[in-house]
């Protein structure tokens, strides 16, 4: 999911309402996109279906406690809550302690702000994670749940494994990993990776995309996803937003 | 045996004695922890929502500034506070500060007061150019002590000084008061040991200036006191 970086989209996860707010406003102003959770529940629906550029973490959250919203987020194994487990986590807390910083980072946290801080610090430190993010991006790497894609090397990775793929099946998960969630159709699927000009009756994406489907292993069956009478989609996204 | 029994008891009520002290001293801890907890999120508020403020039209930047610089303080005195029953103080962080604005900031902070007390609070600098390697909050927190001092001792009209040159940084605050009523030194070894209510202020300056490797001194005045911080730092 590229990031937008005119308006990169932030998640603030806090559960103490005039800070989210006040915080929430700051961003804004500053030309962020800012979603919303005060749990831990709703900050993995929202991870995993709009997928945030960049999340601030509470510790102190009413469901769970903070550190294991972090650690669900870096096990995510992407095929079943489609949750970018490489997202830059930001912990914002009251938690002070040495130890508590060390839980924090050996959980996954990529920066630990204390509270009371300084927002025009909190802002510096979001924009340079926003910076290495972009930095990754930049070098073309697609990324889509547990799968990686380096579209320059034509080479993609399965939970860090590499995928031995025919070239038309890797075009297929390029297409389907530039907007994991969306529908592509039949139509735009056959013009786009095998450049038919005109569409008949064709197995040709099927049997593609079941070859596909068998090498992404024993997830692979939520993973390229057919929608019946319309086309393929890489992950199911927006019907889970749907029914939460 | 009257006298191994009567050990028994002296060593049962001291092993009581040890229990009730260790449960009395956790229980101040959790009472301080749970202070410093209540307040960091009205500190956190208060500095979010100034930050909101400082946004709109019409606001005075100065005086935002200022509360933010107190905000900063508090947010510090916080710190300190939650590592205080292990005997240690918060974090320093040391940068580079631009001497005119924080003396600036400072007095703007205590204008208020400085009204409702009927002083007039004055500032100026001599070649004030950047510092480095101060704690720029820590450095307010030990001006803004002297400057409440003055207000509250002195007489009328309250000068903060500030001058940097090849030796360092020395801010000084002078007030037209009846001057200390002790050496410098005594009050803040007093309040150091914990002994009477006075010199809290001067004690939290003098640290400052020691941990920057300086010092605090009354200098020699016409009248009323003149409390120098003379800080050894190097310009940047």
């Amino acid at each position: 999911m590229a990031m937008n970086r005119e308006r990169p989209t932030i998640l603030l996860v806090e559960d103490h309402r005039t800070t989210r707010t006040f915080l929430a406003d700051n961003l804004t102003v500053d030309g962020y996109e800012i979603l919303m959770a005060d749990c831990a529940r709703d900050a993995l629906r929202l991870l995993a279906t709009k997928f945030p550029d960049l999340a601030i973490v509470d510790l102190g959250l009413p469901d769970r406690d903070g550190l294991e919203l972090l650690r669900d987020v870096r096990e995510s194994d992407g095929a079943a809550g489609r949750i970018d487990r490489h997202i830059p986590l930001l912990v914002l807390t009251g938690r002070t302690g040495e130890l508590d910083k060390l839980r924090g980072f050996d959980r996954g946290a990529d920066d630990y702000v204390s509270k009371p801080f300084s927002y025009p610090e909190l802002r510096a430190r979001i924009e340079a994670l926003l910076r290495r993010t972009e930095r990754k991006e930049s070098r073309g790497l697609l990324r889509a749940g547990p799968i990686q894609i380096d579209p320059l090397a034509r080479q993609a990775w399965l939970h860090g494994d590499r995928l031995e793929l025919s070239k038309k099946e890797f075009s297929l998960l390029r297409a389907l990993a530039s907007d994991p969630t969306r529908v592509f159709t039949r139509e735009e699927l056959l013009r786009g990776v095998w450049g038919y000009a005109t569409i008949g009756r064709t197995r040709t994406l099927d049997s593609h995309a079941y070859r596909l489907r068998r090498k992404l292993g024993e997830g692979g069956d939520r993973l390229v996803l057919n929608v019946w009478g319309v086309g393929y989609r890489l992950m199911d996204g927006a019907a889970e937003e749907a029914v939460t | 045996m009257i006298i191994a029994t009567t050990g028994w008891i002296v060593a049962a009520a001291s092993m009581a004695l040890v229990l009730r002290l260790r449960t009395l001293s956790a229980w101040r801890m959790e009472l301080v922890a749970r202070a410093c907890h209540e307040l960091r999120g009205p500190i956190t508020v208060a500095r979010l929502g100034l930050e909101l403020l400082a946004r709109e039209d019409g606001c005075r930047p100065e005086a935002v500034r200022a509360i933010e610089l107190e905000l900063a303080s508090a947010g510090v005195a916080l710190e300190d506070l939650s590592v205080a029953h292990q005997g240690r103080r918060g974090p320093w962080r040391l940068g580079a500060v631009d001497v005119a604005a924080l003396l600036a900031e400072s007095v703007e902070a205590f204008r208020p007061l400085a009204l409702a007390r009927g002083v007039e609070l004055g500032h100026h600098c001599q070649g004030c150019s950047g510092v480095v390697g101060v704690d720029r909050v820590r450095l307010a927190q030990a001006t803004g002590n002297l400057i409440a001092n003055a207000i509250e001792h002195g007489d009328g009209h309250v000068e903060l000084c500030g001058r940097t040159d090849c030796a360092g940084l020395e801010i000084s605050v002078n007030d037209g008061g009846p001057g200390l009523p002790a050496p410098v030194g005594d009050l803040v070894r007093r309040a150091r040991s914990g002994r009477g209510r006075r010199g809290r202020g001067l004690a939290i300056a003098a640290d400052v200036a020691q941990r920057h490797g300086g010092r605090l001194v009354a200098a020699a005045d016409d009248g009323g006191s003149r409390l120098k911080l003379e800080l050894p730092l190097k310009q940047g």
